[in-house]
């Protein structure tokens, strides 16, 4: 939905808790939060589990009138939020993904790169953003793939416009030297 | 560099490794929330219909709030706040000495002060400030009433022009070491002004009545003195170039500006030594009256001046008239210096003589001489009100 006109207009509808409205939404949006999950926990199912709960916990709030200014930010705030306790509820269980694992992971996604016939450039790109650091990796993928503008990556990651900017330097200068390792 | 990387990341999430979803699970999710969110949705049905008929509505009105009337607001609020401060500061430039917005307007000038950071500047800033309170003065002048508020009003506006006139004079000092262009920028615009203010405050104490005139007298002849010292030092310093050869001042130019302080202390020679002549002459009559009185054995109170003051002022005039002569000749001769030292003199001796005649006038005030003659009385009264001006009233009745 490009026309932003529209998506206003969605938007409003969402808001005023319209179910046939929401489900635009979620086809708007649900790529988009599932690989901004993705990228943070790094598998497939639970990404699927939480990208669910994402959608479910958003209209949730619309239904108790939480007072929501920017629906393009909040989701996102959600399905951070929902990160945060998937990661604590797996430490609680011992189950947290430890550093010696995140390798494989990117070992895998490497090969299904190679599957895909994906070209050398991309499986090094690839590899050098796993092995970025979260809040790195975070703001690249809201600017880069989901396009987002520094004032909504600032309320996401809720910092300053200008944080996020020199934010966004650093993740990208330091993905420029994972690659070229 | 950056442009293929950014490239590389976009192209990335167009494959499930790089955070596609699998195929077929956005559908069955997509189920699976509908039917979670749908039983809340039914019974609801009827206000969703009629809130779809208002979406365009709601969103026309967040826009025309968000779009339209918050900049509105916003530029409104500016242009008030503008027109406000606009609106203030235009009631406050023209209030005067004692109104309510009138701290609003000296505080506005140290501000421009403050933010000022060439000396040149701020030796014009004290120049112009200079003529505005010359402009409050003239309009305080004009008020009606001899009140005493008016006459404190006045008073206080010449303290601060001469406060403005002073420290001209010290930024000027403090920026002769400046460029010579600078220095005698400055010291022309300081020397035309001074003149000017010495003019137009001459004016407003001749236009005062007698009672003002009495109460702020020695306050404006201050001033007057201030703008004349003022006046000078700029003077001195546009000679001072001249003679050491510097460009930025003609000779046309420096010849005619001290043609001008002759002038200047022309005039108030003249009007000096009619003030010396009312008083020199009061003095004499109730002299004479006085020695009346005594070869009739009267009794008297006096407290009179001594007849070599009257004298010695009496002669001021001629000797300021001279010196004005010497410094007309020496400027003739083109010795610029000494012409203006000449200047200067003349200026003190004037000063001398007013300040004399004076001086004579309020000691004949203190005259008060009852006697008795034969069974008459003799009363001498004579007032005088101010230095411009003395009125005598003499009323005797000595040998009826």
């Amino acid at each position: 939905m490009k026309n932003p006109f529209s998506q206003k207009i969605l938007f409003l509808k969402v808001k005023n808790q319209d179910p046939e409205a929401y489900g635009q939404f979620y086809d708007l949006y649900v790529k988009r939060i599932y690989r901004f999950i993705y990228f943070k926990v790094n598998s497939v199912s639970d990404s699927q589990d939480i990208t669910s709960e994402v959608f479910l916990k958003l209209w949730q709030y619309i239904r108790e009138g939480k007072e929501i200014k920017n629906l393009n930010a909040f989701i996102y705030i959600v399905a951070r939020n929902l990160v945060i306790d998937f990661y604590r509820q797996r430490h609680q269980d011992s189950l947290s993904i430890n550093d010696d694992k995140a390798p494989d992971i990117a070992d895998s996604r490497s090969d299904m790169l190679k599957e895909q016939m994906v070209d050398s450039d991309l499986q090094s790109t690839i590899k050098g953003l796993d092995r970025l650091k979260d809040e790195y990796k975070e703001a690249i993928i809201l600017k880069y793939f989901d396009e987002l503008s520094i004032s909504e990556i600032a309320e996401i990651l809720n910092k300053s416009k200008g944080a996020v900017r020199v934010l966004l330097h650093r993740a990208l200068k330091a993905l420029k030297d994972n690659i070229n390792e | 560099m950056n442009k293929d990387l950014i490239k590389n990341l976009k192209r990335i999430s167009e494959f499930e490794a790089g955070g596609q979803p699998p195929e077929g699970w956005i559908d069955s999710n997509r189920d699976i929330l509908m039917s979670q969110i749908r039983p809340a949705i039914d019974h609801q049905e009827t206000e969703y219909q009629f809130a779809e008929r208002n979406y365009y509505w709601q969103y026309a009105n967040n826009i025309f709030r968000q779009r339209i009337m918050k900049p509105a607001m916003a530029v409104f609020v500016l242009f008030g706040l503008m027109l406000g401060y606009s609106a203030t500061m235009t009631v406050a430039n023209s209030s005067l000495q004692g109104d309510i917005l009138y701290p609003v307007k000296t505080a506005q000038e140290r501000v421009q002060l403050v933010l000022t950071f060439s000396q040149e500047r701020e030796a014009q800033l004290h120049i112009d400030f200079a003529q505005r309170r010359l402009d409050e003065l003239n309009r305080i002048s004009q008020q009606s009433g001899d009140s005493q508020e008016k006459a404190d009003k006045i008073t206080k506006t010449v303290a601060n022009l001469s406060k403005e006139v002073n420290s001209a004079k010290d930024k000027l000092n403090k920026i002769s070491i400046a460029s010579v262009d600078t220095v005698l920028t400055i010291a022309k615009e300081i020397d035309r002004n001074t003149l000017d203010l010495e003019q137009k405050i001459t004016e407003v104490r001749d236009s005062l009545s007698d009672e003002i005139k009495n109460q702020v007298g020695d306050t404006l002849a201050q001033a007057i003195d201030t703008a004349k010292d003022t006046g000078s030092s700029a003077l001195s310093v546009m000679v001072d170039k001249y003679t050491k050869g510097e460009t930025g001042i003609s000779d046309e130019e420096i010849i005619s500006r001290l043609n001008e302080r002759i002038k200047s202390a022309e005039e108030d020679l003249a009007k000096a030594s009619l003030e010396v002549n009312k008083a020199v002459g009061a003095a004499t009559s109730t002299l004479n009256l006085m020695a009346e009185s005594t070869r009739a054995s009267s009794t008297m109170s006096l407290n009179l001046v001594s007849t070599s003051t009257i004298e010695s002022v009496s002669l001021m005039p001629q000797q300021a008239k001279d010196t004005l002569e010497q410094a007309k000749s020496l400027l003739e001769q083109g010795d610029l210096v000494s012409a203006l030292a000449k200047v200067v003199e003349s200026k003190e001796i004037v000063l001398g003589a007013t300040s004399g005649a004076q001086s004579i006038v309020n000691d004949l005030q203190n005259v008060d001489i009852i006697s008795n003659v034969k069974g008459t009385s003799t009363d001498i009264n004579i007032q005088s009100t101010s230095t411009g001006s003395t009125s005598e009233s003499t009323s005797s009745t000595v040998g009826q």
